[in-house]
């Protein structure tokens, strides 16, 4: 208790008026002695300095004083922060190099961060996340299946009534919503945006409540189509409705059906995949007004469609492991009987029966669900993970950076650190002092860092192409973020401050003085180091800019197989707005025609699905003539186009023909495969005529295209198959293509205005040019490739500035030996390559050590790039060339020095 | 500070403890000046130590100061001892001559 009091007593001494309180004491102690001394007969003189005498040095008793007062720790921490500003305020040229590459490094990484955090690490804004899971149905399921891993409706009422081992399970399935609203100015307008079917449990599983009004409860789920009603995002709340608490109770109109708005869901809350946006939420027991296409999928009664995905809150005490086990006895169950009286797999008796013996070697998986399942984290992973690791290169080539400036700084002030030496100084204290001027410049590289973050970030997420991903991501480090930075910080400022300070600590004096101040801190062998630790992680960056920008630029060489050029393309969801059936195919015909109609229009077409958009339909199908192994997989990579969509697209039909109007009536089903298909299951032979079998229905190939990209750029093309927009009698036309005589992208007014003169209510999005639908799909690459150019651009100029610094040093420190050879007759090549040599030298040990290391790291990046292989020419040349560029920019001036150095001036200096 | 021999420091704090015990309060150079009598001016009190030790003693709670005015008419500031400063003297001195005694023994018994 008395040592925390004193200790206590101490911090509180460091505040009070320090010197001028003990001041006044001492000035009354001496004037009391004198007068004692005066009265013992003592003249006034000597009464004063016998006085003194006593007393001893003032400055000592006040430094005695003075350390008992506060602690002393903390005071010379001050001392040393206040002399680590001085220094920095002296060196500004220094200070603004240091703090920059610091803040270049620690931005950076918490920029990425930033996102990764987000993106990967997060967990959800719900009640103990921890103890969420998702059940995934994994395995060949073998039955339609729309989503990862999803699973039919009741497979998930009974996982949630009868497993015993969950506090509730949720399912959920995204939709896609045509969304009207009546403006304040008067008249609807309508949207497309993104909604989210959810069981009635959905809010209370996870205990997300209401910012208004109220959410869903399990009675809103009961009876199908009966609970007309919806919950709005906060976000969509505050942006659309100006957070109008008079929403609560109105009605709105979404694909036609009003829906009364009953609350709104707590802030914060984006729901499980924070990449969809999801902006209304609706019961799932109105699956049937709001799913279309495919209708019988998405029947609550279905075991044979899985669609819905399941997340579950583990009940209390209850493992992962447990849950799974408890769950198996009643998959099993379920499996078994679906699998017995199972009618619905494709193919002959033996396809029949292998598709079985997958169905029921399927299982459940439980997984961690606290941060939800997005297909946004399958797509970003890995490019996070690779700029997160380049960005720690970074870092750590500014750590060195900065460490090698501080001893440059050091060996300049050796003379300084000498005298203080001589004069007693503390080798310890002088440690510390070198420390807190790094602790100084990290926290000042960190601050910066920070702001330049947050702006990276905006331009970052500006970058992603975010028109479908809808990222919600936040760009300001909130506590976790700048807990990390912190981090980042306390290990950048220990990397490059402990080796000053190591060296300061054993500095030797008597080689400082001999040498006239020129050795001592920072040995040139530490120095050398650094730089062979820089050119080594420059070369490691070189190598990712290389092969990421190889790749990137091999992708678009790429022939996607379709032309982009005059191309504009545009998205509608006119089945979200109530269109049916035949009005559907009526409406899309008129379409049709109203664009051809469009002056400047050549060709139009239609698809259901967009291209190198990630979108995939598989189906598996059954061919005539093919006899497929039983357990081949069939699958084919579908789309759904009309006439014309082929030349609208510019993609050539090189066998047979397009579709035709006569085909739109005809109950002669019709069928189109590209070249891939045809060579893969009619070995070279003509595909036309022959029959495919689809759903117990056969059709007849009647053409066969041009190989074109699919789902992404990158995968080489599918066996493909087409199917007639217009035998479909419930098409769900999304994706538009006009082909214009006048340039892409000028056209996009009129197609809109033509649009809306068919229909007003539908809403057109994703508007842009085929071009830019290509090059969208490479976005995130052409981030990467542009982040990794940056980078090492940032470390070539950080590796040349190491190089130079350590050039110039020596050319310094050997002018006299330089002169001394020159005198005796060496001529100025001979000396130039004395000091180009340790250049050369540096790098080569560097740049050699970097290939082991290189290759190792290029492995694990392999899955990210396209056609770029270990010996590819660009990539090394980018490396060979980075490595050359830096140390000639940094040999170049201290070589030239070197040479131009007099021999009689040099010996004359000494 | 830390190296400083303890002993001192401890027998510089008693001898504070007991003077102010037996004299009241008193300033810094009536206190230094008292234990030079006492000790029949054969300890010389160092103020470099002295000081030091009353903040000490002050902030260990042991001793009160507060400014006053000197026979002399100056202003100095006077220390005083608090309740735990008291019970502190009492045990220190136990302490203090327990150990005098052993030491004393001991010495005794070396000589024989």
């Amino acid at each position: 208790m008395r040592t925390l009091r004193a200790v206590w007593m101490r911090v509180l001494g460091m505040f009070g008026r320090l010197d001028s309180e003990f001041s006044a004491e001492i000035e009354s102690h001496v004037q009391m002695h004198i007068d004692d001394n005066l009265r013992a007969g003592m003249s006034r003189e000597e009464a004063r300095r016998a006085a003194l005498m006593k007393l001893g040095g003032v400055t000592q008793v006040k430094e005695a004083y003075r350390e008992r007062r506060g602690l002393a720790w903390v005071d010379h921490l001050m001392q040393d922060l206040r002399y680590g500003m001085r220094q920095l305020r002296r060196n500004p040229g220094f200070t603004v190099v240091a703090v920059l590459s610091l803040a270049l490094g620690i931005g950076a990484n918490t920029a990425i961060f930033t996102l990764l955090d987000q993106v990967l690490l997060r967990s959800l804004p719900v009640k103990n996340p921890q103890a969420l899971v998702r059940i995934a149905w994994q395995g060949q399921r073998s039955i339609p299946s729309i989503g990862l891993g999803t699973l039919p409706y009741p497979y998930y009422r009974e996982i949630r009534d009868r497993s015993g081992a969950f506090d509730g399970a949720l399912a959920q399935f995204p939709v896609e919503l045509s969304f009207a609203f009546l403006r304040q100015s008067g008249g609807a307008e309508t949207e497309h945006l993104q909604g989210e079917l959810v069981s009635g449990d959905y809010f209370d599983v996870l205990g997300v409540g209401a910012a208004m009004g109220r959410v869903f409860n399990p009675g809103d789920d009961v009876g199908e189509g009966a609970h007309p009603v919806a919950v709005l995002s906060y976000d969509f709340w505050v942006e659309r409705f100006g957070a109008d608490p008079g929403v609560v109770g109105k009605t709105i109109l979404a694909n036609n059906v009003p829906l009364t708005v009953i609350g709104v869901s707590a802030k914060g809350f984006e729901g499980m995949d924070l990449a969809l946006g999801t902006k209304i939420r609706i019961p799932i027991s109105m699956a049937k007004q709001f799913t279309g296409f495919f209708g019988n999928i998405w029947n609550l009664e279905n075991r044979q469609a899985a669609w819905v995905q399941v997340f579950a809150r583990l009940k209390e005490g209850v493992t992962k492991e447990q849950a799974r086990a408890r769950l198996d006895p009643l998959f099993r169950g379920m499996i078994e009987a679906d699998a017995a009286g199972g009618t619905f797999f494709e193919g002959t008796p033996q396809q029949q029966a292998y598709a079985q013996q997958k169905f029921r070697a399927t299982y459940l998986e439980v997984t961690p669900g606290a941060r939800g399942f997005s297909r946004m984290r399958q797509r970003y992973e890995n490019p996070l993970r690779v700029l997160m690791g380049l960005v720690a290169l970074v870092l750590l080539m500014a750590a060195l950076n900065v460490a090698n400036l501080l001893l440059a700084r050091g060996a300049a002030r050796s003379r300084e650190i000498a005298v203080r030496l001589a004069l007693g100084a503390d080798r310890g204290r002088l440690a510390r002092q070198s420390l807190a001027e790094s602790a100084l410049l990290t926290l000042l590289g960190g601050a910066a860092g920070v702001a330049l973050a947050i702006w990276a970030d905006r331009l970052l997420i500006a970058l992603i192409p975010a028109g479908d991903d809808h990222l919600q991501l936040n760009t300001s480090p909130d506590l976790r973020v700048l807990a990390f930075t912190l981090a980042v910080c306390a290990a950048a400022g220990l990397l490059f401050g402990l080796l000053p300070a190591w060296s300061a600590a054993r500095f030797d004096i008597s080689t400082a003085v001999r040498e006239h101040g020129r050795a001592g801190a920072g040995s040139p062998r530490l120095r050398r180091a650094l730089v062979v630790g820089q050119v080594f992680l420059s070369a490691l960056l070189f190598l990712a800019a290389g092969s990421f920008v190889r790749s990137l630029a091999n992708l678009r060489t790429v022939d996607p197989g379709f032309q982009t050029d005059r191309v504009d393309t545009f998205s509608i969801a006119a089945d979200l707005n109530g269109y049916r059936k035949e009005r559907a195919v009526t409406y899309y015909r008129q379409l049709a025609e109203r664009l051809r109609a469009v002056p400047g229009v050549e060709k139009v077409g239609i698809a259901a699905l967009r291209v190198v958009d990630g979108d995939w339909w598989g189906q598996a199908v059954g061919i005539e003539g093919y006899q497929a192994s039983p357990s081949e997989n069939m699958t084919q990579a579908f789309n759904l186009v009309s006439r014309d969509y082929f030349a609208a697209m510019g993609q050539p039909i090189l066998e047979g023909r397009d579709f035709q109007v006569s085909d739109a009536g005809s109950r002669h089903a019709v069928a189109v495969v590209n070249q891939t298909f045809a060579k893969k299951y009619f070995a070279g032979r003509s595909a036309i005529g022959r029959g495919m079998m689809l759903y117990g229905s056969r059709m007849e190939i009647v053409g066969m295209v041009k190989d074109s990209r699919y789902e992404r750029l990158r995968d080489a093309p599918p066996s493909q198959v087409f199917l007639d927009f217009d035998q479909n009698d419930d098409p769900a036309g999304h994706f538009v293509v006009v082909k214009s005589s006048a340039g892409a992208g000028s056209m996009a007014g009129v197609l809109r205005e033509a649009v809306r003169s068919v229909d007003p209510n539908v809403p057109v999005y994703a508007m842009r040019t085929l071009e830019e639908q290509v090059d969208r799909s490479i976005a995130t690459e052409r981030l990467v490739a542009g982040l990794a150019a940056g980078f090492g651009g940032v470390a070539a100029v950080l590796a040349a500035v190491g190089l130079y610094g350590l050039m110039a040093f020596n050319v310094a420190r050997r002018t006299t030996e330089i002169g001394v050879r020159m005198a005796l007759g060496a001529r100025r090549g001979t000396v130039s390559w004395l000091v180009l040599r340790e250049v050369v030298v540096l790098v080569g040990i560097g740049a050699v050590a970097a290939v082991p290391v290189g290759i190792g790291l290029w492995s694990m990046v392999r899955a990210q790039l396209y056609g770029v292989d270990a010996g590819d020419p660009v990539m090394l040349g980018v490396v060979v060339a980075g490595l050359v560029g830096a140390a000639m920019v940094a040999g170049v001036l201290p070589v030239r020095r070197a040479a131009r150095v007099e021999p009689m001036v040099a010996l004359r200096h000494e | 500070m830390a190296d400083r021999p303890d002993v001192w420091q401890g027998t510089l704090a008693l001898m504070v403890l007991k003077t102010l015990e037996t004299m009241g309060a008193m300033h810094g150079y009536g206190i230094a000046r008292r234990i030079e009598q006492t000790s029949g001016d054969l300890l010389s009190v160092n103020y470099g130590t002295l000081y030091p030790a009353l903040l000490n003693l002050e902030q260990e709670g042991y001793v009160s100061a507060a400014w006053g005015v000197s026979e002399n008419n100056r202003k100095a500031k006077f220390y005083s001892l608090t309740r735990a400063g008291r019970k502190q003297v009492e045990k220190e001195a136990r302490q203090w001559s327990q150990t005098t005694e052993i030491m004393q023994r001991f010495l005794a018994g070396e000589k024989s």
